[in-house]
């Protein structure tokens, strides 16, 4: 299975269009056939959900585009391994989530000090109080990007086992179910963690709820 | 519940990020830079899992297997120990170097063997003259000690018996191991009989021989002997006549 870098020329992008009306699993079957044109179109159709999966967990642009990218390269050496018993967005959002998970061991190892550090503590379950700020911003674009920044911030200090169900379910905006199975958990136990989850989140962001920005 | 849905909502007002323009790039350039890279595939882990790793196992359990049988062969190299076997004795030397001849007949009448004596004596002093009469008056006269025939005085000696720890050995358990069966008495220790390529055997004690003294000490049924000790000699009454025995390297 060759793959170059400007394999995807016009044909390329004409293989590419008429790959959309395909399923995941055609399109796989495809890039096991050795359909290189094929394998632009998963990434095509994953590299942003996966990218801002990846974000929302790290709160870190430039490593979350390499877990990505690491990611794609995963799912291309493995391609021939995958089994369609299950959906393609399941295998590679448990690819991503390992990854992400991996990298959290080795910036714990490493003791990097960052922004998410500093917000993090050892107890994963600990809260962290975040205080409101109660004055008056007048520019609300710039309000907004503090909300965010502090909403991510926050999601970040969730534990792995909250994170990435919250992640899945509130961002993504993906079903119970297919949480559950991407979690490998049962449904109750995948709504309870969601659940504890935005408990933890609530407990941080109490400032921030009810108030007069939006 | 409400809270929840709040928290909800806010999580998913976040704006969503997108991958970078050249993401796809970026992923080609890794997977052909992964290519060229010489490093191990998971197919080539497999395959040194499934043959380098029971290799491994096999050498372990072959050289387990090995060793456990050397020590079998080793052990079976060992005697069986008898719980008869009490004491020991240890020679310094094989006698097979003799210098006289070994099947000297030490069975013969008692001329022969006085003749024989004489040889044995002679051989000592001058082992060119074997049987002479001359050997025979001399023998007579220096009756301290003798050296019977087929006896190297320069060869092996009877050392360290051991009785065991704490107890102690008769009279008989100390000739048997030289290979006398000995009966005793008040009188001594009568050679009932001379076991074949003995040591007493080599050393010319024939039966009949009666033994009065070890190294200078008299010896009866009513001694007992404790400790280790040497054998060097024995004292010995045979036709009437007392002869020294040497089992000592001179």
């Amino acid at each position: 299975m060759a793959l170059d870098k400007n394999e995807l020329g016009a044909s390329g992008e004409e293989n590419r269009a008429s790959g959309r009306s395909l399923s995941d699993h055609q399109i796989i079957e495809r890039v096991k056939s050795g359909d290189d044109a094929a394998f632009g179109e998963i990434m095509s159709r994953y590299k942003n959900p996966i990218t801002n999966f990846l974000y929302r967990f790290l709160n870190d642009y430039e490593e979350a585009v390499d877990l990505a990218q690491e990611t794609f390269v995963r799912v291309y050496f493995a391609i021939d391994r995958y089994h369609t018993n299950y959906a393609f967005s399941t295998y590679i959002y448990r690819i991503a989530s390992n990854l992400a998970i991996t990298e959290l061991r080795k910036r714990k190892r490493r003791s990097v000090l960052s922004l998410t550090g500093l917000f993090q503590s050892d107890d994963a379950d600990a809260i962290e109080f975040q205080p409101p700020d109660s004055r008056p911003l007048a520019d609300s674009d710039l309000v907004e990007g503090e909300k965010s920044r502090v909403i991510a911030k926050a999601i970040a200090t969730l534990p792995p086992k909250y994170r990435i169900p919250i992640i899945l379910r509130d961002v993504e905006g993906r079903s119970y179910e297919d949480v559950a199975e991407l979690m490998q958990l049962g449904l109750g136990t995948t709504k309870s963690r969601i659940s504890r989850g935005r408990g933890l989140l609530k407990e941080k962001l109490i400032g921030y709820m009810h108030g007069p920005i939006e | 519940m409400k809270d929840e849905e709040e928290i909800s909502r806010m999580l998913a007002s976040l704006k969503a990020v997108d991958a970078p323009e050249d993401f796809e790039g970026g992923v080609r350039s890794r997977i052909a830079k992964r290519r060229e890279e010489p490093s191990l595939s998971r197919p080539s882990l497999l395959l040194v899992a499934k043959f380098a790793f029971p290799m491994l196992l096999l050498l372990v359990v072959g050289g387990f297997l090995v060793v456990s049988d050397s020590g079998t062969l080793q052990a079976d190299m060992v005697p069986p120990v008898s719980d008869d076997v009490q004491y020991a004795v240890v020679l310094d030397e094989s006698p097979s170097d003799s210098v006289v001849a070994p099947n000297a007949n030490v069975n013969n009448s008692t001329a022969e063997a006085a003749t024989n004596r004489g040889n044995a004596r002679s051989d000592q002093a001058s082992p060119e003259k074997p049987g002479s009469t001359k050997d025979l008056q001399a023998l007579s006269q220096d009756d301290t000690t003798i050296f019977p025939d087929g006896v190297d005085p320069r060869k092996a000696r009877v050392t360290n018996v051991q009785p065991p720890t704490g107890g102690s050995i008769s009279p008989e358990g100390i000739f048997s191991m030289m290979g006398i069966i000995a009966q005793c008495s008040s009188t001594g220790c009568l050679a009932t009989s001379v076991r074949e390529r003995s040591i007493a055997e080599d050393r010319g004690i024939q039966q009949g021989d009666l033994i009065t003294a070890v190294d200078g000490k008299p010896i009866n049924a009513a001694t007992t002997i404790a400790g280790r000790f040497t054998v060097t000699e024995l004292e010995i009454v045979r036709s009437g006549r007392k002869m020294m025995i040497s089992l000592a390297r001179h």
